[in-house]
């Protein structure tokens, strides 16, 4: 089926490539697959309408940007997400999608997953300890051992990748692979890169380790296992209980033991290496190089009198196992006395520097130096020859010293003397305090703390004031209950002025009413003389205080359903009835 | 008329004049310029006379310490050079110059510094007093405090885990402290002195017939812990205490908590 994503496309000179991937190959009908749709080397991408898909419901979830720079090396890619719905169990296939992309194709690979009746366990529960390790680790967590070539000749440089696969899992403290080999001489590891790859339609993270392998002898040998050690985070069962509230006894200890690591090593598979011998028939001067090389040889001074030195520097660079090189070196003769040479490797460069000191003055060159190399691409010697230097020799002079060769020493640094004495002045006064303000104030800058904690206490109390209040109803209702009683007292003290006793009652038995349920934290309709009696006797109140709430709601409902009618006094004695209960469960 | 006018005139001009004169002879600035003068004409009594004036008008300056110093030091009086360095020390206490010359000054005396002697943790905060003044570290201090208030509230309202929310906290909580602390030690500085005789006898007893305990050298600094009369009661960097003629030393600020001292 074709697929045509709208696209655009940047100016960067990245490869285009079109991958699917899903994050599982194995699911159950009562879970999902993700299915990831990318394309590498643009910076985005607009989504698509999935076609339908055999045994697979879809819908789409949204798109994610990747962009990363590794090396100077800058890459980027748009994934679309879709979540497939399994409809039916077996084996399913994802079918290969296809795109244009500025003008070319692209396709990706179908995919094999396999739908069970439910999701496959991922976890075991051991009977020993109550946590979930993980036992399913294989599609997880993969080791590769990746070479370009299995044919080498002995001493050639053979690239070795290790990469650590790791899908849907959390790894931790990854050590560097170890590759046990006597028959291979290794480089050290490079930095390893991290970067995401698709393997066998999984999307995996990758950790790529690089080094360099040189076989030190012919033959057939295996390469591998790579073995790397590192720990899996997964989390604990939660069996033990929680703290007050709902929350962990302890944040430490609950944040460490929900999580827990576990060993494990992964093994790469092995890979054969057959190691070639060198040809016969090798030039004289070969020395063991094989690889790509470059040498330069310089002479300098190239006018010197008899018995003056003449330093000589060699430098050998590429592509190759440059420490079994046996550098090309001079060697004394009737014309020269040579000081041993010094070596040295820095990287992909190794130099020497020798001293020759010629012996008369009819020396009138320093000899040509040869590099003999072997060449595995070409599979041939190659030599490479630089010099010889003219040389101009003058006798010595009467008399003269013949110079001391020290090597590479530098001269003894000659102690300096240095005077001593007084700075000069200062030209400017600079800023004049008064006498006794250099200390700064102390009083003034306790004050200030004083008064600076005392507003950081207040701004917390009236935050958390602020907060509880939106949260905690019964505290807030609680807090505004005073408020409204006093509200309600007025009202209650307005219909006692105007003799209207039927309002007065109706608003003091509103006003316990309200402010009960407030106060208690209890529904309105619960506030009657009969229920409020056991409530206030659950509480501790005195007798005395319950008779009196009684006996002011008992009149309230009296007046109120018309019962009887109330003169001043007696609107009078309640409403100072009202207030004294008001009061009371205010100082409670 | 015109005559009034004139002589009014005059008398103005005179009255300004001699304002001018007033003004320029208080200025402290100028007392400064003209002992720099003196400096430079090799003068070096008649400078710190001009230095001293600036200082007796009650005001001071890092720059003015500094080159009272120096002229002391031309003319040999390790002490005071290295008393007025320290005292310039409380104004510009990094000022490369001045460690420089006070350096120099110190190699100079015959006074040792027991400062070796003294624990790695003292050692260090006395490194870190000197760099600061007393108030550059109050406001060191109060700027932690400012902080820490700050993360405490940030706490209280921003939603961080609770384990990163005390490691905030206590690290600002302890440089606050720290500070505070260091502030207050700096503010020790009061009863800090140095030596300004050649040298001078620290005894066990305030009295001339006291057995001998230590010597003391011009510019040794020293803590002044009571003064008796003639005699004050002081203590080494070391910790070693001893009582030495109150005359033989001057305290390193010339101002403060003397009267809590007599």
């Amino acid at each position: 089926m074709i697929l045509f994503l709208s696209i655009a496309l940047n100016a960067f000179s990245q490869d285009i490539s079109f991958q699917a991937s899903v994050d599982k190959k194995r699911a159950g009908l009562d879970s999902t697959i993700v299915l990831d749709l990318t394309v590498t080397g643009v910076q985005n991408a607009s989504p698509i309408e999935l076609p339908e898909i055999d045994g697979f419901k879809s819908r789409y979830i949204g798109p994610s940007t990747s962009i990363s720079i590794v090396n100077g090396q800058y890459s980027s890619s748009v994934s679309q997400k879709y979540i497939l719905y399994p409809q039916k169990t077996g084996s399913l296939t994802i079918p290969a999608f296809a795109s244009t992309i500025d003008g070319k194709q692209y396709e990706t690979q179908p995919i094999d997953v396999e739908i069970l009746e439910s999701a496959p366990a991922e976890s075991q529960l051991s009977s020993s300890d109550a946590v979930n390790r993980p036992t399913n680790l294989e599609d997880k967590a993969l080791l590769r051992l990746e070479i370009p070539k299995e044919k080498v000749y002995v001493h050639e440089r053979l690239p070795v990748t290790i990469k650590l696969y790791a899908s849907s899992i959390s790894l931790t403290d990854i050590q560097f692979p170890a590759l046990a080999q006597n028959d291979f001489v290794f480089e050290d590891f490079g930095k390893p890169v991290q970067y995401q790859d698709v393997l066998n339609g999984v999307s995996y993270d990758v950790v790529e380790f690089n080094t360099v392998a040189y076989p030190a002898k012919d033959g057939i040998f295996t390469l591998g296992p790579a073995q790397l050690d590192c720990n899996v985070v997964y989390k604990r069962s939660s069996s033990r209980g929680s703290g007050f509230g709902g929350f962990p006894d302890d944040f430490f200890s609950d944040f460490f033991s929900n999580y827990e690591k576990y060993p494990i090593a992964l093994k790469s598979e092995v890979r054969n290496v057959e190691v070639l011998p060198l040809p016969q028939g090798a030039p004289q001067g070969f020395g063991a190089a094989v690889g790509q090389f470059d040498f330069q040889l310089s002479a300098s001074p190239l006018e010197v009198n008899v018995g003056d030195p003449i330093t000589v520097k060699m430098t050998i660079s590429g592509r190759g196992d440059l420490k079994t090189i046996d550098m090309p070196a001079y060697k004394d003769s009737e014309n020269f006395k040579v000081y041993d040479p010094q070596i040295k490797q820095q990287g992909n460069v190794k130099t020497l520097e020798q001293v020759l000191i010629p012996k008369a003055e009819k020396v009138n060159q320093v000899p040509a130096v040869a590099f003999v190399y072997f060449d595995p691409q070409k599979q041939t010697f190659e030599t490479i020859r630089q010099g010889p230097f003219a040389l101009t020799v003058h006798p010595s002079p009467q008399g003269a010293m013949p110079q001391v060769v020290e090597g590479k020493q530098e001269k003894a640094a000659v102690a300096e003397t240095l005077g001593r004495d007084v700075i000069f002045i200062k030209e400017n006064p600079g800023v004049f305090y008064p006498m006794g303000v250099v200390l700064g104030d102390r009083n003034v800058f306790l004050l200030f703390l004083l008064l600076y904690m005392f507003g950081i206490i207040a701004i917390l109390v009236v935050y958390r004031r602020k907060v509880r209040m939106k949260t905690d109803v019964g505290y807030a209702k609680r807090l505004r209950a005073p408020q409204k009683a006093r509200q309600g007292l007025r009202a209650a003290e307005h219909f006692l002025k105007v003799h209207k006793p039927k309002e007065f009652y109706d608003a003091a038995y509103k006003v316990l009413q309200k402010y009960f349920a407030e106060k208690f934290s209890i529904p309105e309709g619960m506030v009657t003389a009969h229920d409020l009696h056991e409530i206030l006797l659950k509480r501790s109140i005195s007798l005395a205080m319950i008779g009196k709430v009684q006996e002011l709601f008992s009149a309230c409902e009296l007046i109120r359903y018309g019962a009887i009618s109330s003169d001043t006094a007696a609107m009078q004695k309640n409403y100072q009835a009202l207030k004294e209960i008001l009061d009371f469960f205010e100082r409670l | 008329m015109r005559k009034l006018m004139m002589g009014g005139m005059v008398i103005l001009s005179l009255v300004c004049s001699w304002a001018v004169a007033q003004g320029d002879l208080q200025n402290p600035a100028v007392k400064f310029y003209e002992g720099n003068l003196a400096y430079k004409q090799n003068n070096y009594a008649q400078a710190m006379t001009l230095y001293e004036e600036v200082l007796n008008q009650g005001v001071a300056s890092g720059a003015l310490y500094y080159n009272l110093g120096n002229s002391y030091l031309k003319t040999q009086k390790m002490g005071k050079a290295i008393l007025s360095y320290e005292r310039a020390k409380i104004f510009i206490p990094r000022d490369s110059d001045l460690q420089s010359n006070l350096d120099y000054a110190v190699s100079l005396s015959k006074a040792s510094s027991p400062i070796s002697e003294i624990s790695l943790l003292k050692r260090i905060s006395h490194y870190y007093q000197d760099m600061f003044t007393a108030r550059e570290m109050m406001w060191l201090a109060a700027f932690f405090c400012l902080l820490l208030g700050i993360a405490v509230i940030g706490a209280e309202m921003v939603s961080l885990s609770q384990w990163k929310q005390w490691v905030v906290i206590g690290i600002l909580a302890f440089l606050a402290l720290g500070q505070g602390v260091m502030w207050v030690s700096k503010s020790k500085d009061t009863l800090k002195a140095a030596v300004i005789l050649e040298d001078a006898q620290a005894r066990f007893e305030p009295s001339d017939q006291a057995t001998q305990h230590f010597y003391l050298f011009a510019g040794e600094k020293i803590f002044v812990v009571k003064i008796e009369g003639a005699w004050a009661k002081i203590e080494r960097l070391d910790g070693k205490l001893g009582w030495v003629q109150a005359s033989s030393f001057e305290k390193i600020l010339r101002f403060g908590k003397e009267q809590e001292l007599q």
